[in-house]
């Protein structure tokens, strides 16, 4: 992506807004979900259940309404893959609880499961491995450390009473992938989907029923990626100018927020510029305004897209902040599928 | 030795029908919303507290629109389950969303008096059998 010189006058299109090409719709049946380069799909009921760490190493875990169903963890850190298989599979076939007619025992495993073929993954190094215990919990899942990326991978699919656990880890984790294409990673969770640039470091989130707040970090820049439920309940008695005047902007007082009525992916939306309060980054905006070399005015400090899709019925914001690069956003909101 | 009050487990918390308290009385506002009036205990311990903390006769609550939805859905005859895909219908959420906002909500009720929970026999029984079988193994 070309970073404009600074001269260049930061050049807005309202009326393109968000017209590029969004992501493409899962399969009928699937759902996508990404989360720190980690993506595939999964059936529809999969859902976030819990995160933690970042892009070097860290976990997730998608949970159905009752159970996990499928947990990774992930490491820039080079390891044996064998080890970090027997490792687990000894920990799981270590005998537990009594099973009537069975006795103390543990999980039954297979190592030589195969879950995926190195051939479907060419650059990754990939061993799999399924187990079963005597009270209907099973699990497949795989090891794998991959040469694009440099991370190393373990999944596990877990299968429940008569569910084939094998055969639900192969259809999952061929699609998994655990880097981004093109420079960018996708962001899917929720029903919510979003292309944003790899340089782009999540550094926070808000994972609420009703609200969802992705906050990305590239050196200086901010970038966040917001969404409301229950648009019509909060634009039942205000304009989504108001909405966003005594709500979005409000939580971000650092700005003094102005917004223009455009067209977002074919919705109603605003365009929305900030300026920094803070009188010193205000005096030296205005006098590099005065260099005779600026062919045009300063960028704003902060600049974004908020639309409302009745289709989903909720509200999407895509802002970038202190100093944002405008292709950004515009790229992020042309990702974002909001229905 | 005391009992704790039974956990319920999902299912069977899923298959609760919430009631509404019959001293309540209830008032549909204009805009949509639902004013409950709560009247003040009326026993010894009501009107001691009352006596001594200047405690009103009543005190109103007012559910806004979708809090109102769910207030006429707690009628007895709809499970928390169905409570939950109506608003999923209603408001085009995720399941877990709304399974996750109406159950928090409900609890706030609950806490308040304003509804009760039945839990259907054969809901019970189902997971009595089932948890002596977990029990066994």
């Amino acid at each position: 992506m070309r970073k404009p010189s600074p001269g260049q006058r930061y050049q807005r299109e309202p009326d393109k807004a968000g017209e590029g090409p969004p992501l493409e719709s899962a399969p009928a049946g699937w759902l996508r979900f990404g989360w720190q380069g980690i993506s595939g799909l999964v059936p529809p009921e999969w859902n976030l259940g819990a995160i933690g760490g970042d892009y070097k190493r860290g976990y997730l875990r998608l949970d159905d309404l009752e159970h996990p169903r499928l947990e990774v963890k992930w490491s820039r850190q080079a390891v044996d893959l064998f080890r970090v298989r027997e490792k687990y599979l000894r920990a799981l076939a270590r005998p537990r609880g009594k099973i009537p007619g069975l006795g103390r025992r543990g999980a039954e495993v297979n190592r030589e499961a195969r879950i995926v073929s190195n051939r479907a993954k060419p650059s990754k190094r990939v061993l799999g491995f399924s187990w079963q215990d005597g009270k209907g919990f099973k699990g497949a899942g795989l090891v794998w450390d991959c040469r694009v990326c440099g991370r190393t991978l373990f999944g596990q699919v877990r299968g429940y009473g008569e569910e084939e656990a094998v055969g639900l880890a192969r259809k999952v984790f061929a699609s998994l992938e655990d880097h981004g294409e093109e420079g960018r990673l996708l962001w899917a969770l929720y029903g919510m989907e979003c292309l944003v640039p790899e340089s782009y470091l999540l550094t926070g989130q808000s994972l609420m029923a009703g609200y969802l707040e992705l906050d990305f970090q590239e050196g200086g820049r901010s970038l966040r990626v917001s969404r409301w439920g229950l648009a019509a309940n909060l634009l039942a008695e205000q304009s989504l100018k108001e909405w966003f005047e005594t709500t979005a902007a409000g939580s971000r007082s650092e700005f003094l927020w102005e917004a223009r009525d455009t067209i977002v992916k074919g919705h109603t939306g605003l365009e929305t510029e900030g300026e920094t309060r803070r009188p010193a980054a205000r005096l030296a905006k205005g006098l590099c305004g005065l260099l005779p070399w600026r062919k045009a005015g300063p960028a704003p400090d902060a600049a974004g897209r908020v639309w409302h899709c009745p289709e989903s019925n909720r509200i999407y914001l895509v802002e970038g902040l202190h100093r944002p690069e405008a292709e950004t956003v515009e790229e992020v909101v042309s990702s974002l599928r909001c229905h | 030795m005391r009992r704790g009050k039974p956990r319920l487990t999902r299912q069977q918390a899923l298959s609760a029908l919430p009631v509404r308290n019959q001293v309540l009385s209830v008032r549909r506002l204009e805009n949509g919303d639902t004013e409950i009036t709560i009247p003040r205990r009326e026993d010894w311990v009501g009107k001691l507290l009352a006596f001594c903390f200047f405690v009103p006769k009543e005190r109103k609550v007012v559910l806004e629109a979708i809090g109102s939805a769910v207030w006429e859905m707690c009628d007895g005859e709809h499970t928390v389950s169905q409570i939950a895909a109506a608003l999923v219908k209603m408001h085009k959420l995720g399941r877990r969303e709304a399974e996750t906002s109406l159950t928090e909500y409900l609890r706030r009720l609950g806490r308040r008096r304003l509804i009760a929970f039945v839990v259907p026999k054969p809901a019970l029984e189902r997971e009595s059998s089932s948890a002596r079988k977990a029990r066994a193994t």
